[in-house]
């Protein structure tokens, strides 16, 4: 979108949540095609109307994209835009992302997995998730996956807040779920989401866990913790395949300077493998 | 012209339609304000849908379909008589009914129906949907949730500005939405749900029940005696709605089964409690949905406005307290749980078909509600190591447009499988997948340098169209669905004519059955006029009437089915011949 979301929706940079949604609404009204079936270019409008709202409503949703694209433009593809993946606490960066093939490193996400994930001979695919690579660059192998994550009391922390801490380190996750899920929508910030993964997360609920920890992340990137926990949470979530039985995917062509946007269709790798741009 | 609005049902479907300013529920055929869903299939090949279906399902149960909406979207078939049915057309068989009522209570025929889903539903199954409706004759101008729709209903007496939580529990499906009502629209902040959660599960452990209940006191196993389980199942519905009202009822089937010492009775008394124990599992199981629809909006239970119960299931007392305990909040009882689903898509109807006509003669213009509704589950597309990447979001609104370039991986590649699911697992195995999209032709180059730009479309229906372009050529690439569950055209056309052969079927057996009852009514009309006035009549019209009455009764004596085409002629003449001969004598 090249169009600034306020301009789509008419309102000023500053205008107040409910002033945004009222225009939104007043948008909506006179461009959905609900209510103009003879307007074929009204879907369109609607198209770029709720993404405006969607831009201005979830900031962090765009931010990954928009870094995206703005290196994508830019005359060198790939390089100008590590800047805004790059992970917290990032030890090694993007330069050895397989330099440290021991498992030794902090900075490589394949440190948990033990031995050189590219070596020769069955090797384990073990970090399946490459949005999780930019983002949890620095932090890989840091904890053993489904390990229970003790976050720490913080003295910003409201009262309610304290207690589900409390109540998530005495493993009492329903206790905690049942207190942040209490607290109201203009209290729930990238700590709030934070605390509700690690409680989901206890309970059971690996689904939910997985999108409020990317939610905090998108919400506040620079957050070690966070980017710790995203880490856990998706290690559980990966296979471990061996190479050339299931996946026939080979070291052979895969560049590992290009690797980091790699966007593979297709359960044939051989054959079918795309790379974003 | 009117727009119907028609839920379609897991057990019982309900169709209305806005007469004036007001959505008004059609009375079926049968005098009721809903249709159960079922469908039936006679010794002789009748079709039978709704209550007729229903009431001889215990004596029929090979050739009873209940509960088609379960199966919708996958490749289940019903076999009968060597025809496998589709779920899409046993449904349209269900839509053809309903449609039909429609036209009988309106005095009008009706073409354009807006037909509710569960919101969870994925893209399949609504396709799925939209075809039935599509078979049935019928002009889908939306498939809309079920949730939004109650909200709809509600929303049109409701307008002041609040949070809802609509708790649709069905026969068969859950859902539950967190909808935003203000400024004349209805805006879904979160759906989620379960497809397989309903009144059905209730009926199921009830029936468990009272087989085990059987056993015990008989020592007969009947759970292989289809006959005898469907009994059962049918009380066990009807002592579960008593219990809605009452602390405790009696199961009373006589002759349920033939023991070693003459006819087996079942008696067993079950009370609210023991129901509750039963089904507490399926209670509790509606828990996480509303809390990760609560979740999805961002809000807390206690910044709801008002907490709608919508679908039959809703009415069990156990359901409503567990509603409430969840949300802090006493249960809305503005609204017809089984009847506001309907009402909803009646009033989207009319709200398209008002923007269509441009006139808005039914409300005023501008006094519409317009419906914003959301994605329900994720779109991704597998990427490497079988990873499903998100391209849209849950709770997206619609509609919604969203393009990506990508490039090839290895060198010289000339085409690339998309892999397209809908579902939140991170992995692309635990999704449901969607369509596998071909995209060939892709011009010989080293890996990188090919822009293949990928645009997903979601239209207002919830259904998603994907298509690519290869940049580097400008060439817009073909891409083909190749999932095996989808409906193609040609599959659709074919169902269409089935169905419209059978309608015509089905008049002509109605016309020959009218024309019998006709013909029959003559002759016995015949034989009073010859024995009460016979000796009055002129001979030769007396003579006349004899004859012409004894060779209608010589067709009437033959069986329907062995009527071959040029009887049926000349039992038409014969008719028309004492008709005549009456009049004359």
């Amino acid at each position: 979108m090249t169009e600034n979301p306020y301009d789509i929706l008419g309102v000023s940079r500053d205008a107040s949540m409910d002033e945004v949604k009222k225009a939104y609404r007043k948008k909506a009204r006179e461009n959905h095609p609900d209510l103009n079936p003879d307007d074929p270019s009204a879907a369109e409008r609607m198209n770029k109307i709720n993404e405006a709202y969607d831009r201005i409503t979830n900031p962090d949703k765009y931010a990954k994209e928009d870094a995206r694209r703005r290196a994508a433009s830019g005359g060198a593809p790939y390089a100008p835009g590590y800047g805004g993946y790059g992970g917290a606490g990032g030890a090694s960066g993007w330069g050895s992302p397989y330099g440290g093939a021991g498992g030794a490193d902090a900075g490589s996400p394949y440190g948990g997995a033990g031995g050189n994930p590219y070596g020769q001979g069955g090797y384990q695919w073990t970090e399946v998730n490459w949005e999780d690579i930019f983002g949890g660059w620095g932090v890989g192998g840091a904890s053993a996956a489904g390990a229970a994550i003790h976050p720490e009391p913080s003295a910003a922390d409201s009262p309610e807040v304290r207690q589900a801490v409390s109540f998530i380190n005495a493993n009492n996750f329903t206790a905690a779920l049942g207190i942040l899920n209490n607290i109201t929508s203009h209290n729930r910030n990238a700590r709030w989401y934070y605390l509700s993964a690690i409680a989901n997360n206890g309970a059971g609920n690996t689904v939910t866990a997985l999108d409020n920890i990317r939610r905090a992340r998108r919400m506040d990137p620079s957050n070690a913790d966070y980017a710790r926990a995203e880490q856990s949470f998706t290690r559980r979530a990966q296979t471990y395949e061996q190479e050339s039985t299931t996946r026939g995917f080979s070291t052979g062509f895969i560049d590992p300077t290009t690797l980091c946007c790699c966007l593979c269709f297709g359960p044939t790798l051989c054959q079918p493998l795309l790379f974003c741009l | 012209m009117t727009v119907i609005g028609i839920d379609l049902g897991t057990t019982n479907s309900c169709v209305a339609a806005v007469q004036g300013t007001q959505p008004e529920v059609v009375v079926n055929a049968e005098g009721e304000r809903t249709t159960p869903s079922v469908v039936a299939f006679s010794k002789e090949g009748e079709r039978l849908v709704g209550a007729v279906a229903q009431r001889q399902a215990a004596m029929n149960p090979q050739r009873t379909i209940a509960s088609v909406k379960r199966h919708m979207g996958t490749d289940w078939r019903a076999n009968i008589d060597g025809k496998a049915f589709s779920p899409q057309e046993l449904s349209a068989m269900i839509l053809r009914k309903l449609r039909k009522d429609a036209e009988a209570y309106l005095n009008q025929s009706v073409t354009d129906a807006v037909i509710t889903v569960p919101a969870y539903f994925n893209d399949m199954q609504r396709q799925a949907t939209k075809d039935a409706g599509t078979i049935a004759g019928l002009n889908v101008l939306r498939i809309i949730n079920e949730p939004t729709a109650a909200a709809l209903a509600y929303g049109l007496d409701h307008g002041d500005p609040q949070m809802v939580m609509v708790y649709d529990l069905g026969g068969g499906t859950f859902d539950v939405s967190i909808i935003e009502i203000g400024d004349n629209v209805i805006e879904v902040l979160a759906t989620a749900g379960n497809n397989h959660l309903g009144g059905d599960d209730f009926d199921a452990r009830l029936t468990d029940h009272l087989l085990a209940a059987f056993k015990r006191q008989t020592g007969v196993d009947l759970s292989r005696d289809q006959m005898a389980v469907t009994r059962v199942r049918e009380a066990a519905q009807t002592a579960k709605r008593e219990l809605s009202s009452m602390e405790s009822t009696t199961v009373n089937l006589p002759f349920l089964a033939q023991g070693p010492s003459g006819p087996l009775h079942l008696e067993e008394t079950v009370t609210r409690a023991t129901f509750n124990q039963l089904t507490r599992d399926l209670v509790e199981a509606t828990s996480a949905p509303v809390q990760q629809a609560l979740n999805d909006a961002g809000i807390a239970a206690s910044e709801l406005g008002s907490v709608l119960l919508v679908g039959g299931s809703t009415r069990i007392p156990a359901v409503q307290e567990h509603v409430q305990r969840l949300t802090g909040k006493r249960p809305s009882s503005n609204v017809n749980p089984d009847e506001c689903v309907a009402q909803g898509a009646a009033i989207q109807g009319s709200t398209l078909a008002n923007a269509a006509s441009g006139s808005g003669s039914m409300m005023p213009r501008g006094g519409e509600l317009l419906l914003l509704d959301v994605v329900p589950m994720s779109f991704s597309i597998e990427t490497v190591g079988g990873v499903a990447t998100r391209v849209i979001d849950r709770n997206t609104t619609l509609p919604i447009h969203y393009e990506q370039v990508f490039t090839t991986a290895a060198a010289f590649q000339t085409k690339v499988e998309v892999h397209v699911l809908q579902g939140e697992r991170p992995m692309a195995r635990d999704n449901k997948t969607i369509g596998k999209f071909q995209l060939k032709g892709i011009k010989r180059a080293p890996a990188g340098v090919p822009q293949i730009n990928v645009s997903f479309d979601i239209d207002a229906n919830g259904i998603l169209t994907v298509s690519a372009k290869d940049l580097g050529t400008g060439n817009e690439q073909s891409i083909t669905i190749t999932d095996s569950e989808r409906m193609s055209d040609e599959e659709i056309q074919a169902a269409i004519r089935d169905a419209e052969q059978y309608a015509a079927e089905d008049a002509a057996r109605r016309n020959a059955f009218a024309q019998r009852d006709e013909a029959q009514r003559l002759s016995n009309e015949a034989e009073g006029a010859l024995r009460e006035r016979g000796k009055h009549m002129e001979k030769d019209a007396k003579k006349a009437l004899k004859a012409a009455k004894a060779s209608v009764d010589r067709y009437l004596m033959k069986k329907p089915e062995k009527m071959k085409p040029e009887d049926e002629t000349a039992f038409a003449q014969a008719v028309e011949q004492l008709k005549d001969a009456l009049a004359k004598a």
